[in-house]
């Protein structure tokens, strides 16, 4: 099954817009889980870009971590993280560490700032779609702010797969993706991430009554 | 020494000799009192006629469109006075010939009631005008120098007056070292220029400026912007100004609100832009960014006060930003060679100048009677002098409307036009993107600075002039005299008259400013200048016009209109107030306090308003007796710039005193010292 | 230059435009009441009801406080006035307004401040605390909105290349399609959030408490009584075809006619009630599921708009096209 190259171009185009919009809405959420449905479309999306250029090239190994990407970190990682989130008492993040609308400031700067920087890039083997390299740099960059700004462990977890949906977007605006077996490797990562981060989170609700990190200064030498 | 006086000029030959001679006269009369009931009155009257001549002189130059010249006494081979009243100049005699013509016949009312003492100082007012009118035609560094010195004491004269209070004479202290501290930065700034040009004539300068270096340039744009930034209060070197505007009698602040700030300006654009030339685009951007920083600080510390004086200075501050942002646009524009949007830019910086002495004229002069008749000019104790003051309430409802930019009235042309301006830059290509940003975001912030004016002068009209009276002293208010009633009548229709006819007195400011443009052209590549339409004000982005005198007029037939099918057939029933059944009283109104109370939290974290209340209860009850609040806005810029500098400054002075310890060996020794250093240095 | 009617068939398109506009106005607050009620498993009043309404008021004696001016009796008709002129400024049916040339967005913008201005002023006349109330929150909201509303509207004018909304109208439907850039639809969100503030709906007012605490502009009007407040409140319900005619002109300009024929007239005309009802059904929609945010929270719901807004004007800036 082939596309029309230039129709595949542009509904990856039109993937990476909402990837993009989508991270500056997880930027500024106050709510864990908003973010966690937000984080799992943003996912989906990923996938379905990479599905549709390994449709569209004839690149099976694409096909097949698009689907994965679609599955595990669409589906699955957000029930495990849903399933925290009920069990702990807290829903909203409450106190961030900079204000809402100072974050909407920095996630549109960093928005336009990848498209500035992307705009020096060219890629020879890689997609012809034109949008795909700066969302991807931006999403790294936004996973990163998410992990600065927030408290909660399940925040951190989110931003965690956000800084590692950039990182795919960039993987195959770049080349063809990356070898199966290193995608396998990267979700493998993810995996055993939200689980540790499932342990830990059950044993902070244990000890602390609380999933915030700030609890977990008082661990010290 | 000799002492020529030249003036060469069609039809205005006579005016410049009178003017000076009626001042003459005038400094004479205040010194040696006529009249007993009204001592100043005579000086005062002169002052006015001079005023008109200098109106006169303004006019004359703009319709002749020959600029006067004049030279008179030199110094040591300094001309002590040297004018050339151009264009340029033209427009502010005409304000400050509109404003002080306005103030004088106000101080002729005002001073009647005045104390005796204060009015020693009277004699500083008809040099304060000359100054004025020097320092917005001189054509060499040394006399422009010596009538802003002039200028200055003359201003601290008149606002301290002869014995003042500790209070008024620190304000005095502080204008003064504030003003002087300016004046070091223009006199780095006009030596720079003059070693460069070999002469201290303006128009050597303006030669000698192209050939500096880049570096040089910036440092003398940059002594430049402080010193005139100084006289206009921009932020963040406006703190002398609330503080000296409301201790001076209201013609004083008038004239100081409305013209001599705007020496400042004059000053930017004279030397800044004539003189210096296109300059690099962070000229522009910062001149943006003081301006839009002064425009919303203003606006936010004026809704803050519930002093009328205070709130009407800080409205200065806002509305030099305003015209700042104006020559912001300005410069960027020169400085990429795009001249329409210059000169839109410019038009729109000088007619905000005109409209404003107009407006804060009326403001002052009209809070000046409100203080005459109430004893007070705190907002949250007035109340009520709509059926009291009827004329001073309706002068200063037209004042508080124009400065608002409301359409139809002046205020609101000049900001159409300023917006236009940045639209502009937003849109020129030419400009890099950091510019272009710039201008938009500065749209926000006028756009903010426009809102928060209507709420500011909505609070200050609605407190201070409707309902009931708040206090004994309110109650017993009565209208002033017709000395101090005609001014204000006359200004306030002067603009609503400026604002219908905004279509053609933009045009001809257009011209000037086109001049102007042109002239900065003939140093970088050359483009047509702005033509703008007669009857509406415009052009701006893409043939966009406001039709003024249109709008207003369809506006007039609309309300009539409907005033006359709905209203005024059927007139209401007056009855008490409803407060939920208990005697309606002046404690049932809104105070200015209370009204800022939403602004005050929603711009919290720029204000930092402190506030301290203080329950006295009933002896062995719960209840209160008294419940005292006193709350304010810290101002950052004082309590974190200038007090720490005017520590350390204290702190200096008390170190340099120790080398002063009276002893008569320790000077010798200082003196030897200074010898033998000098010695060795000179082989 | 483009083609556009000629100054005869903008004057007829203008007529046209003048007289259902000042018909439609009440009708579209119905709409809006009606689809509130609807949602709230009630009937509803009959969408004709501010008409009656009106006339209610016009029949009914006016009163006014014995501390009031002679302001108090001017207000209402240089507030109506205000939103007349400014609703003459913008093109509904027409693609050229009824006033062409005379104002362009920024006049618009200086009439609403007028009309604000003129009411918060009224409501301190009659010295009682509501009125004080009502104008102090009213003045303190529209300072943050005013930034938000003409960021958005600069981003139209930009892509436009003039603030002339008769020009925005004729090179929005020029362009067709190409028209929604990601800048221009930020810019119309940000419009959106203004829009609500200014028309003084859920979230950012109730229109209809009347409890004082919870009110911003209500609290202006308590005062006015007889053909006065009938005034004040067609003047409200002109505001909201304003503000809706305003986002159609800058946003959504489709089928507004650039020249006479019977096909433009009526398909302009089908447009203008079309895209107004929309708004007012939204209006209702928002009304019924929204709750009013804390007056506190306001800053920062107006302060994502700007942002939005400025991100849109930023977009047109910094990224490539």
């Amino acid at each position: 099954m082939t596309f029309d190259p230039r129709t595949a171009a542009e509904f990856v185009d039109a993937c990476a817009a909402v990837i993009v919009v989508l991270g500056v809405l997880l930027a500024a959420t106050r709510s864990i889980g908003r973010s966690i449905w937000m984080v799992a479309l943003q996912s989906a999306f990923v996938g379905l870009a990479a599905l549709t250029v390994g449709l569209g090239t004839g690149t099976t190994h694409l096909v097949f971590g698009g689907l994965l990407a679609i599955g595990a970190k669409g589906i699955v990682v957000p029930l495990v993280l849903g399933s925290i989130l009920r069990r702990s008492s807290v829903r909203v993040e409450r106190h961030l560490l900079v204000g809402p609308r100072v974050l909407l400031v920095a996630a549109v700067a960093i928005v336009f700032a990848s498209a500035s920087a992307a705009d020096g890039v060219s890629s020879t083997a890689g997609v012809a779609a034109s949008r795909v390299l700066p969302a991807a740099i931006s999403q790294v960059l936004m996973g990163l702010l998410i992990v600065m700004t927030r408290r909660k462990a399940l925040s951190l977890v989110v931003g965690l797969l956000v800084f590692e949906n950039g990182i795919a977007l960039t993987a195959f605006s770049l080349s063809y993706g990356m070898p199966l077996v290193v995608e396998l490797g990267i979700l493998f990562d993810v995996l055993i991430a939200v689980v540790v981060a499932w342990i830990y989170a059950r044993r902070m609700l244990d000890v602390f009554g609380s999933t915030s990190t700030d609890e977990l200064r008082s661990l010290r030498g | 020494m000799p002492s020529e006086l030249s003036v060469a000029a069609t039809g205005s030959g006579v005016i410049l000799p009178l003017v000076a001679v009626l001042l003459g006269l005038a400094a004479l009369a205040a010194l040696a009192p006529v009249s007993r009931a009204n001592p100043r009155g005579l000086s005062l009257g002169l002052s006015a006629l001079a005023c008109l001549g200098i109106f006169g002189l303004g006019v004359a130059v703009l319709i002749s469109g020959e600029p006067v010249t004049a030279q008179a006494g030199s110094v040591l081979g300094f001309a002590v006075v040297h004018v050339r009243f151009d264009s340029l100049s033209a427009i502010f005699l005409l304000a400050l010939g509109v404003a002080g013509a306005a103030s004088s016949v106000y101080g002729i009312g005002y001073t009647a009631h005045a104390s005796p003492e204060r009015d020693r100082a009277a004699v500083a007012y008809p040099l304060f005008l000359a100054s004025l009118a020097l320092v917005f035609g001189a054509d060499d560094a040394f006399a422009f120098l010596l009538a802003w010195e002039v200028m200055a004491l003359s201003s601290a004269a008149l606002v301290v007056g002869a014995s003042p209070s500790a209070g008024v004479a620190r304000a005095g202290y502080f204008y003064l070292a504030m003003t002087h501290l300016a004046t070091v930065a223009l006199i780095v700034a006009f030596a720079i220029l003059a070693s460069a040009a070999g002469s201290s004539d303006l128009a050597a300068f303006g030669a000698a400026a192209a050939g500096l270096p880049p570096l040089t340039r910036d440092v003398v744009f940059v002594l430049l912007l402080v010193g005139f930034g100084t006289k206009a209060g921009a932020f963040p070197l406006h703190v002398w100004l609330p503080r000296a505007h409301p201790v001076a009698p209201s013609h004083v602040s008038a004239l100081m609100s409305g013209v001599m700030i705007k020496a400042g300006v004059y000053g930017i654009i004279r030397f800044g832009l004539e003189i210096l030339g296109p300059g690099a685009e962070w000229w522009g951007i910062l001149i943006l960014a003081v301006g839009v920083a002064s425009a919303v600080l203003g606006v936010l510390y004026a809704l803050m006060e519930h002093d009328l004086k205070r709130l009407l200075a800080f409205h200065s501050i806002e509305n030099i930003g305003i015209i700042l942002i104006g020559l912001g646009v300005a410069f960027l524009a020169t400085g990429v060679g795009s001249m329409t949007l210059a000169a839109v830019a410019l038009t729109a910086a000088l007619f905000h100048t005109l409209n404003h002495a107009l407006f804060k004229s009326v403001l002052f002069l009209a809070a000046g009677s409100v203080q005459a008749a109430a004893g007070t000019r705190d907002l949250n104790v007035l109340g009520g002098l709509v059926r009291l003051m009827p004329i001073t309430t309706l002068a200063f409802v037209v004042g508080a409307a124009a400065i608002s930019g409301l359409p139809p009235l002046n205020g609101f042309a000049s900001e159409w036009l300023t917006f236009q301006g940045l639209l502009g830059a937003g849109a020129e290509q030419a400009l890099s993107p950091v510019a272009r940003s710039a201008s938009l975001l500065a749209i926000g912030g006028l756009g903010l600075t426009a809102a928060l004016a209507v709420a500011c002068f909505v609070k200050a009209t609605g407190v201070g002039f409707l309902a009931l009276p708040r206090s004994p002293g309110a109650s017993a208010a009565h209208e002033t005299s017709r000395w101090m009633g005609a001014p204000m009548v006359a200004l306030a229709a002067a603009c609503v008259a400026l604002g219908l006819a905004a279509g053609p007195v933009a045009a001809g400011i257009a011209g000037i400013a086109a001049g102007v443009v042109g002239s900065v052209a003939a140093a970088a590549p050359a483009a047509p200048a702005a033509t703008t339409a007669v009857t509406s004000v415009g052009p701006g982005l893409g043939g966009a016009v406001y039709a003024a005198g249109a709008i207003g007029l369809l506006l007039f037939v609309v309300a009539s209109a409907t005033w006359f099918v709905g209203i005024r057939p059927r007139p209401a029933r007056r009855v008490p107030t409803w407060t939920c059944g208990i005697v309606p009283e002046p404690a049932f109104e809104y105070t200015a306090t209370s009204y800022g109370k939403l602004i005050r939290l929603y711009f919290g974290r720029i204000l930092r308003p402190t506030r301290e209340i203080t329950v006295e209860l009933h002896p062995g009850t719960p209840f209160p007796r008294t419940v005292r609040y006193h709350g304010e806005a810290r101002h950052v810029v004082d309590e974190r710039v200038y007090e720490p500098l005017h520590r350390m400054a204290v702190g200096a002075a008390q170190m340099a005193r120790r080398l002063q310890n009276g002893s008569l060996q320790l000077y010798l020794a200082y003196a030897v010292a200074a010898l033998v250093i000098l010695l060795v240095l000179a082989r | 230059m483009m083609e556009g009617p000629t100054f005869a068939e903008t004057l007829v398109l203008g007529t046209i435009q003048v007289v259902l506009v000042l018909l439609v106005a009440p009708l579209l607050l119905g709409i809006t009441k009606r689809v509130k009620a609807r949602l709230q498993y009630r009937r509803g009043p009959s969408v004709l009801q501010p008409y009656r309404d009106l006339a209610k008021w016009w029949r009914k004696e006016a009163v006014e406080s014995d501390t009031a001016s002679s302001l108090t009796a001017v207000a209402p008709a240089i507030v109506l006035a205000a939103f007349v002129v400014a609703t003459l400024l913008v093109p509904i049916v027409g693609v050229r307004p009824p006033l062409a040339g005379w104002g362009d967005l920024l006049v618009v913008v200086g009439l609403l401040a007028l009309a604000r201005f003129v009411l918060a002023l009224a409501a301190l006349d009659a010295g009682s605390a509501f009125g004080g109330m009502g104008s102090s929150r009213e003045v303190a909201v529209s300072a943050l909105v005013e930034p938000a509303l003409l960021l958005a509207l600069a981003g139209a004018a930009l892509a436009a290349g003039s603030t002339d909304l008769g020009v925005i109208a004729q090179t929005a439907s020029a362009a067709g399609t190409a028209w929604f850039t990601p800048a221009l639809l930020l810019g119309a969100g940000a419009f959106a959030v203004v829009a609500v503030a200014e028309t003084g709906h859920e979230p950012v007012d109730n229109p209809d408490t009347h409890l004082e605490l919870t009110m911003i502009h209500e609290g202006m009007l308590l005062e006015a009584s007889g053909p006065r407040l009938a005034i004040l409140l067609y003047a409200a319900e002109l505001k909201l075809v304003l503000v809706a005619a305003l986002f159609a002109a800058a946003f959504l300009p489709i089928g507004m006619a650039d020249r006479l024929s019977p096909v433009s007239v009526v398909v302009a005309v089908g447009a203008m009630l079309v895209k107004l009802a929309a708004a007012a059904v939204v209006l209702g929609v928002l009304d019924a599921t929204l709750a009013k945010l804390r007056i506190l929270a306001l800053p920062g719901l107006l302060a994502t708009a700007s942002i939005v807004a400025l991100a849109g004007l930023a977009a047109r800036l910094w990224l490539p096209a």
